[in-house]
C-alpha cells in the first residue's frame, strides 16, 4: 500500500494536466480489471465485471471514484527579468505557499518568492507572488518554460511509523485506496467501476461526464478529508489514525441514507470504527455524480489528511488500510 | 468613413467585416436575440445541409461531411458562438415619465452616466440619468453611483406618456455606431459576440471530411445558458468557441495582467473560471497558426468564462479549445478591435478546419 501510495503521489497531475498521474494509475490497475476507458476529459474509468452474478437478476452498477487532480500553479506571464507570474489552481492560501518548491511537468524546479516591499501577512496577495526558476531574464526563462505550463508542489516524502508525509496526498491517497481496492477484489456481485476523474480542484469537471458514461446505480467518492487534529482542536474534529470518514453532508451533496449504512454497516462487521463528518465550505464531485442521469444514490469515504491545502500533508497509513478493508467488503 | 488596410482587402475579409457592421446594428440582448437570430439564419440557410432553431431559440446548423474519415462515425466537430449582448431591461416607471432598468450580464454602473441607449421594438432614444455632480453631497460624490440610482431619460413627461411606447420587459441596447478609426482599429458595441457569429457563418460556407456544427447559442450572458441545451443535441467530439475577450493594455495596468494585447492576433485560452481547455487541442490550434504565419497569443489570465465549460462537460464530454479576438473595454458601448486581429482569427479557424479535414491522425485525439 506504501508503495502504490508514494508512486501515486509522485507522479504529475496539476487540474487539466493529469496524463501521468494517469498513466500511472492505468499501469497499476491494468492486470486486475477487465476494461480501462479515457474519456475526452481525461478520466480513467475502469471496470471489474462481477462473475458471479445470477442470469435473473438485474446486474448493479457501483462507481467508486476517486479524483486524481492534484492542487498547483498554472504560468500566465514570465516578465522582463525572467520570474513567472502565476494563477493558482485550487485553494490554498498565499501564506502556505510562500517558499514552496515548485516542480514544473518537463522537470524544471523552482520557488515561489514574493514582491519583496512589505511582507505581511497581511498585505500579501497571490497577484505578488512569483515562480523564479532562476533564470536571469525573460529569454532565458522562455528557453525552459511557456505560459501555459503547469506546476506542482515538490516535495519529497518522509514518515515516522504509520504517518506519512508526501505532496498531493488529496487526493492520492484516495486513488491508491481505489488501486488496492482493485488489486484486492475477488468477488464483486456487482460490475464495480474504478473511476479517477479529472479537474475535481477547479470545478469538479471531470465527474460530471463520467458519471455520464457509467451511468451507475450507486456510487461512492473516495476523497481526502481535511482534517483538523492539530494544536487544541473541538472534541469531534477528524483525526488521522482514527479511521476513515463517512461524510454526511458537504456543500454539493446530502449523502444518501442507504449507500452510507451499506458502508456503516461494512465497517461494523470489520470492527473498523469511522469518524463522522458534515462539511458546510467543501463542494465534491459527489454533488456532480449524484445528479447526473436519471440521479444517484451517493455516498462519501474519507481518508483524514493533515493539511490538505498545503504543498505537503499527512495520513496515517492504516486509514487507507481500512478503507481498502471496508470498500472490498461492501462489494463482495 | 470608410477603412483602407493593405493586408486585410481581400474580398472574402471585406464580406466578414460588412457582417460584422450589419450584426453590430441589430439589437440582441441576452433574452431577446431575434434580430441577430433571423438575420444568422437567413444568411447561413443557402449553405448549409440543415438549419433548425431549438425550443429555447439556439440556432444549430449542420453540414454533412465529404467522404468521412471513419466509415462508420464521422468525427463531430463543433463552431460555438453567442448572438446575445449585454444590455438592460425595463423594470419600472416612476411617476414623472422615468424608466427604471436592470443590467442584463456583466456591465459595471460606472460607465452607464452620459451614455445612450435605444428602447424596445420600436428603438425609442433614451439617455442615462442620475443626480448632478454639483447637486451631490461630498459624500455622495465618493461613491460609485448605483444602478437603482439610475434612471433612463426617453423624454416622457409623465407615466401614461411612458407606459404608452415602453411596456415593462422591454429591452434597452447601448446605441452605440459602428466606427472605423486608427489604422485598423473599430470601435463598436457587441464585438462580444458578433465577431463570433461572423466567423462561424463563414466557416459554414465551406465542407470538410467531418461533419460541422455551427451552434449560435442565447443567453450567454447571463449563465452561459443556451450552449447546454446546444451541446447536448450535437455531443461533438471537438468544439471550437469562437468569443471576444477581455483585453487590458492600457496604461496603469501592469503587463502580467494585460490578459491580452491588441494586435497580436486571437487568443487563446488555456483556464478560466469555466474551464480548463483541452492542452493537446490547444497546442494544435496554436501550431497550426504558427505553420500558417498567423499571429497568435495565449490569453494570460484565468479570469473570466465562456461557453467552453458547459459545451466541455455535456454528455461524454468533448475535446474544447477556445480562440477569441482581443476586446478593449469589452460590455461597454465602446468595445475596440484590431482589423488585423479579426482577419487573422477568422483565417486560423479555416486553417484548424481544414488541418482537421486533412490530416488522417490527430494529434490531440
Amino acid at each position: 500500500m506504501k508503495q502504490t501510495l508514494l508512486k501515486l503521489c509522485e507522479a504529475f497531475g496539476v487540474s487539466g494536466n493529469e496524463e501521468e498521474a494517469g498513466k500511472v494509475i492505468i499501469d497499476e490497475i491494468n492486470d486486475f480489471v477487465d476494461e480501462i476507458y479515457k474519456d475526452p476529459l481525461g478520466n480513467i474509468i475502469a471496470v471489474k465485471k462481477s462473475k458471479i452474478y445470477r442470469a435473473d437478476v438485474k446486474k448493479q452498477k457501483i462507481m467508486l471514484f476517486s479524483h486524481m487532480d492534484e492542487q498547483g500553479l498554472l504560468a500566465t506571464y514570465i516578465d522582463d527579468k525572467g520570474f513567472v507570474k502565476f494563477s493558482p489552481i485550487g485553494n490554498f492560501s498565499e501564506t502556505s505557499v510562500l517558499g514552496a518548491r515548485v516542480r514544473f511537468q518537463n522537470g524544471v524546479y523552482g520557488m515561489i518568492g514574493c514582491e519583496s516591499s512589505n511582507n505581511s501577512s497581511g498585505n500579501m496577495k497571490m497577484s505578488r507572488l512569483f515562480i523564479d526558476i532562476g533564470a536571469g531574464c525573460r529569454e532565458q526563462a522562455m528557453q525552459v518554460i511557456r505560459v501555459g505550463d503547469a506546476a506542482c508542489f515538490d516535495n519529497a516524502m518522509f514518515e515516522m511509523g504509520d504517518n506519512i508525509f508526501a505532496k498531493a496526498l488529496d487526493n492520492r491517497a484516495g486513488c491508491a485506496v481505489l488501486v488496492e481496492a482493485a488489486r484486492n477484489i475477488k468477488e464483486n456481485k456487482a460490475d464495480v467501476y474504478f473511476v479517477f476523474t479529472s479537474q475535481e480542484k477547479i470545478g469538479q469537471r471531470g465527474a460530471k461526464t463520467a458519471a455520464y458514461y457509467v451511468n451507475p446505480d450507486i456510487a461512492i467518492m473516495i476523497d481526502a478529508a481535511s482534517s483538523n487534529d492539530v494544536g487544541s482542536s473541538q472534541s469531534n474534529a477528524i483525526r488521522c489514525g482514527k479511521g476513515p470518514v463517512v461524510r454526511i453532508k458537504d456543500k454539493s451533496c446530502i449523502y444518501h441514507r442507504d449507500v452510507r449504512k451499506m458502508i456503516e454497516e461494512a465497517a461494523n462487521e470489520l470492527n473498523i470504527t469511522v469518524q463522522y463528518e458534515t462539511n458546510e465550505n467543501e463542494a465534491a464531485d459527489a454533488g456532480i455524480v449524484c445528479r447526473q442521469t436519471g440521479g444517484v444514490p451517493s455516498g462519501a469515504l474519507l481518508l483524514p489528511v493533515r493539511y490538505c491545502n498545503q504543498p505537503i500533508g499527512m495520513v496515517n497509513i492504516k486509514d487507507l488500510q481500512d478503507a481498502v478493508k471496508i470498500i472490498i467488503k461492501l462489494v463482495s | 468613413m470608410t477603412y483602407k488596410s493593405r493586408e486585410c482587402n481581400n474580398i472574402h475579409f471585406q464580406e466578414s467585416v460588412r457582417l460584422l457592421e450589419e450584426l453590430c446594428r441589430l439589437n440582441g440582448v441576452s433574452g431577446n436575440e431575434d434580430e441577430v437570430r433571423n438575420f444568422i439564419y437567413d444568411f447561413i440557410k443557402p449553405y448549409v445541409d440543415d438549419v433548425k432553431i431549438d425550443k429555447i431559440g439556439n440556432i444549430i446548423a449542420f453540414k454533412k461531411s465529404l467522404e468521412p474519415q471513419q466509415p462508420n462515425k464521422p468525427l463531430k466537430v463543433l463552431l460555438s458562438a453567442h448572438m446575445d449582448e449585454v444590455g438592460f431591461i425595463i423594470s419600472g416607471f416612476t411617476q414623472n415619465g422615468w424608466l427604471k432598468f436592470k443590467a442584463v450580464g456583466g456591465i459595471d454602473e460606472r460607465i452607464l452616466p452620459s451614455k445612450k441607449v435605444t428602447i424596445g421594438p420600436q428603438k425609442i432614444n433614451g439617455v442615462f440619468a442620475s443626480k448632478p455632480f454639483h447637486l451631490k453631497t461630498k459624500e455622495e460624490r465618493n461613491r460609485i453611483v448605483k444602478v437603482k440610482d439610475i434612471y433612463i431619460d426617453a423624454g416622457f413627461k409623465s407615466i401614461d406618456e411612458a407606459q404608452k411606447l415602453v411596456c415593462l420587459g422591454d429591452y434597452a441596447c447601448f446605441d452605440s455606431d459602428f466606427v472605423f478609426f486608427g489604422q485598423s482599429r473599430v470601435k463598436a458595441r457587441a464585438l462580444d459576440d458578433r465577431v463570433g457569429c461572423v466567423c462561424t457563418m463563414q466557416a459554414l460556407k465551406n465542407r470538410y471530411t467531418f461533419d460541422l456544427y455551427g451552434c449560435f447559442t442565447i443567453q450567454e450572458e447571463v449563465g452561459l445558458r443556451g450552449s447546454q441545451t446546444a451541446a447536448y443535441q450535437v455531443a461533438p467530439d471537438v468544439a471550437l468557441v469562437l468569443e471576444g475577450t477581455t483585453c487590458s493594455d492600457v496604461p496603469g495596468v501592469d503587463e502580467a495582467d494585460f490578459s491580452t494585447i491588441i494586435g497580436k492576433g486571437p487568443a487563446l485560452t488555456i483556464m478560466d473560471k469555466t474551464c480548463y481547455c483541452d492542452r493537446k487541442f490547444t497546442e494544435y490550434v496554436y501550431d497550426t497558426a504558427i505553420k500558417n504565419n498567423i499571429p497568435v497569443q495565449y490569453k494570460q489570465t484565468a479570469t473570466g468564462g465562456n461557453d467552453a465549460g458547459k459545451i466541455q462537460g455535456q454528455k461524454y464530454g468533448c475535446r474544447v479549445a477556445s480562440i477569441s479576438v482581443p476586446c478593449r473595454y469589452i460590455h461597454s458601448p465602446v468595445s475596440v478591435m484590431d482589423l488585423h486581429d479579426f482577419n487573422s482569427y477568422i483565417l486560423l479557424v479555416e486553417k484548424v478546419l481544414e488541418r482537421i479535414s486533412v490530416e488522417k491522425e490527430m494529434s490531440f485525439l
